[in-house]
């Protein structure tokens, strides 16, 4: 009686471990396309990545902010006091 | 015919045919083996190329100067195209073309859409995203884009000359021309890395299936000493002196003298390095470090710094024969403005600049070792700096020297030198004599680790106290030399002018000088030394009148950009 329950449970094993890689092998073997879209994807957004660091260094380049502050009005300093320099003492 | 005939025919028939079979076997197994494997191998696998970022280059702050972007091509599949070529002209050139090339390129596009020998044509390379979508939106039916890798560079044409530009080599692979981009090629490119695997009849990879890789190796990122806002300003300085002044060309270069380290490094004219084909091959050089020139007065200091250091002279010591012009063999020497000053102490003849004085120091000194020491500040040799196409203007050997070349050495002509070599060697004077090897990329990054580029101390040159005296007569050339009217008010500036003839044919041009201005500031504790140099100005030929004023122009701005203190 024992015997025959062992060799049930071996046969159900035997089955669905069978199975299991049926359907696992199904699974990977027929991934390929995924797996092409998800590569072609890195693809992409490494590129859109790239492009997208290029542009904000451009914007964030001194020319650009020169040219927007000036935009916005501002000026160059003319007047620039060194407060390292010692002030003028006052003579009696 | 008997049974053992026949026999013997079906014999000879089998046996022939079974050589047949084995000769067809030798033939698929071993002959055509390779191919037969390598078609199989195409029909099972996939192979791919992993292309390598190339690395990108920083300024000091960690801004790129020089990155990787994307761009697109745009072709023509010419069975597709419904419309007339000469409509897909007039679309899509307005996009891509100056209003200048319109024309040129118009009938270049239409050449190519016309073709009856090709079916695919490129029509223009590097286009944007924003001139890609606006095509896109025409829907001209065999039109298409793919994209590219191209070099970018977020701060324009800055510092071109020092970066160098990204072409192709004679395989149509990226290489770095010039600068830094050619200097560290082999450390920005990369490798490239590659992959196979199986496929399946459609061509999409087999997860389960074999597969082997190997990764590509981003190329290195290079950490530069360049103070992107000193740059700029450098550059916006530089165009706006050489219009003033109406000069040639110019450059300016600014080191810090303590590490060798370069801050800023322009020139002009420039080119734009994402659109190099258009310029000339001739702007391509480094002038910095590619040029030479005779640096005339500028060189008195050197050779000055060295008499003082053989103690030949003092800084006291009184020239018993400047009192008027010398004349050695046919050669007559005068001083820059015709007077003469007897009894001049060497201090004096450096703050009246003059070239009598000096034929006296140099002949204090000698030709031995004046040569040494012409040796000593590294004008034998190149400076050593980490940028591709620097030149070494050759050191006359010693024995073709002649007493005149002496006197002429003394005030900076009929020798010619690079101006990275003056920035060096001035370097040293503001080092207190310590020469250090002048540097521009400061750190090698990769995704593994990180190698730091330490200055390189090459020599004493001159000792301290030399140092601290030639420096004294630097400040006193400023304080009361021909150029104190531009000095900016409370800095301490150790300097001298320069204005150097142009050799021409054997003789010197009669008109056009190259002038100059290289000093340290503040003078007791050095936070740079610059040199700018004009060639040709119109305004005026003198150094004291044109490079001077430039140089505490931009000194000005330094001044505030990286706060120096004036002190007292």
């Amino acid at each position: 009686m024992i015997r025959k329950n062992i060799l049930k449970i071996i046969a159900l094993l035997v089955i669905g471990l069978a199975g299991f890689q049926l359907f696992v092998s199904h699974r990977l073997g027929t991934s390929g396309q995924r797996l092409r879209e998800v590569e072609q994807r890195v693809i992409e957004l490494g590129k859109e990545n790239r492009l997208l660091r290029a542009n904000l260094a451009h914007q964030a380049s001194l020319a650009q902010i020169e040219e927007k502050a000036r935009k916005l009005g501002l000026e160059e300093a003319d007047l620039v006091f060194d407060l390292t320099l010692k002030p003028a003492l006052v003579q009696n | 015919m008997s049974l053992e005939t026949r026999c013997r025919i079906l014999g000879t028939f089998f046996l022939l045919f079974f050589i047949l079979v084995l000769s067809r076997l030798f033939y698929w197994q071993v002959i055509a083996a390779p191919r037969l494997s390598a078609q199989a191998d195409d029909q099972h696998f996939v192979s791919m190329e992993l292309p390598a970022q190339r690395g990108e280059i920083y300024s000091l702050d960690g801004f790129p100067l020089a990155a990787n972007s994307e761009a697109f091509l745009l072709y023509a599949s010419l069975p597709e195209l419904k419309e007339e070529p000469y409509k897909i002209v007039e679309s899509i050139v307005p996009f891509f073309a100056q209003e200048e090339e319109m024309a040129s390129v118009s009938a270049m596009v239409r050449e190519r859409l016309e073709r009856e020998d090709l079916v695919w044509v490129p029509l223009k390379h590097r286009l944007n995203v924003l001139q890609k979508e606006k095509i896109e939106a025409l829907g001209i039916e065999g039109l298409g884009f793919e994209s590219e890798g191209v070099r970018a560079y977020p701060e324009a044409s800055m510092a071109a000359q020092l970066l160098g530009f990204v072409g192709r080599d004679i395989d149509g692979q990226s290489k770095g021309y010039f600068g830094l981009e050619g200097y560290y090629d082999l450390e920005l490119r990369g490798k490239s890395g590659w992959i196979r695997r199986e496929k399946d009849p459609w061509g999409r990879p087999i997860l389960v299936g074999e597969a082997t890789l190997s990764p590509a190796k981003p190329g290195r990122g290079l950490v530069t000493t360049i103070d992107r806002a000193a740059q700029y300003l450098v550059e916006k300085k530089l165009e706006k002196g050489i219009e003033k002044y109406g000069a040639v060309s110019g450059t300016v270069i600014i080191m810090k003298p303590q590490t060798g380290a370069i801050l800023a490094m322009a020139s002009w004219p420039k080119f734009d390095q994402s659109e190099y084909w258009l310029y000339e091959q001739n702007l391509f050089p480094n002038p910095a470090t590619s040029q030479s020139f005779e640096p005339g007065s500028i060189f008195k200091v050197l050779v000055t710094a060295a008499a003082l250091d053989t103690q030949a002279v003092e800084a006291e010591t009184q020239c018993d024969s400047c009192d008027g012009p010398r004349t050695i063999a046919e050669y007559k020497i005068e001083t820059w403005d015709k007077k003469y000053y007897p009894d001049s102490t060497v201090a004096d003849i450096i703050k009246h600049s003059d070239n009598v004085g000096m034929v006296f120091v140099a002949e204090k000194l000698g030709l031995d070792k004046l040569y040494d020491y012409l040796v000593s500040f590294g004008f034998d040799s190149i400076t050593g700096i980490d940028l591709e196409g620097e030149m070494n203007p050759a050191l006359r050997p010693k024995e073709d020297w002649r007493f005149i070349d002496l006197a002429t050495a003394s005030f900076g002509q009929g020798i010619a030198v690079t101006p990275l070599q003056m920035v060096k060697a001035v370097g040293a004077l503001a080092n207190r004599g310590k020469m250090i090897r002048p540097f521009v990329v400061k750190q090698v990054i990769s995704s593994e680790k990180e190698i730091e580029i330490k200055p390189k101390l090459e020599k004493q040159v001159v000792s301290p106290v030399t140092a601290r005296v030639i420096t004294e007569m630097m400040i006193g050339a400023v304080e009361e030399g021909e150029a104190k009217w531009a000095k900016p008010k409370g800095l301490r500036v150790a300097g001298k002018t320069g204005t150097a003839q142009i050799p021409l044919a054997g003789h010197y041009d009669e008109e056009k000088t190259i002038t100059s201005f290289i000093g340290f500031a503040p003078a007791d504790e050095p936070e740079f030394v610059m040199l700018v140099i004009l060639r040709e100005p119109t305004s005026s030929p003198w150094g004291s009148e044109t490079a001077a004023p430039l140089w505490f122009d931009i000194s000005k701005e330094l001044i505030k950009l990286w706060q120096i203190s004036l002190g007292q």
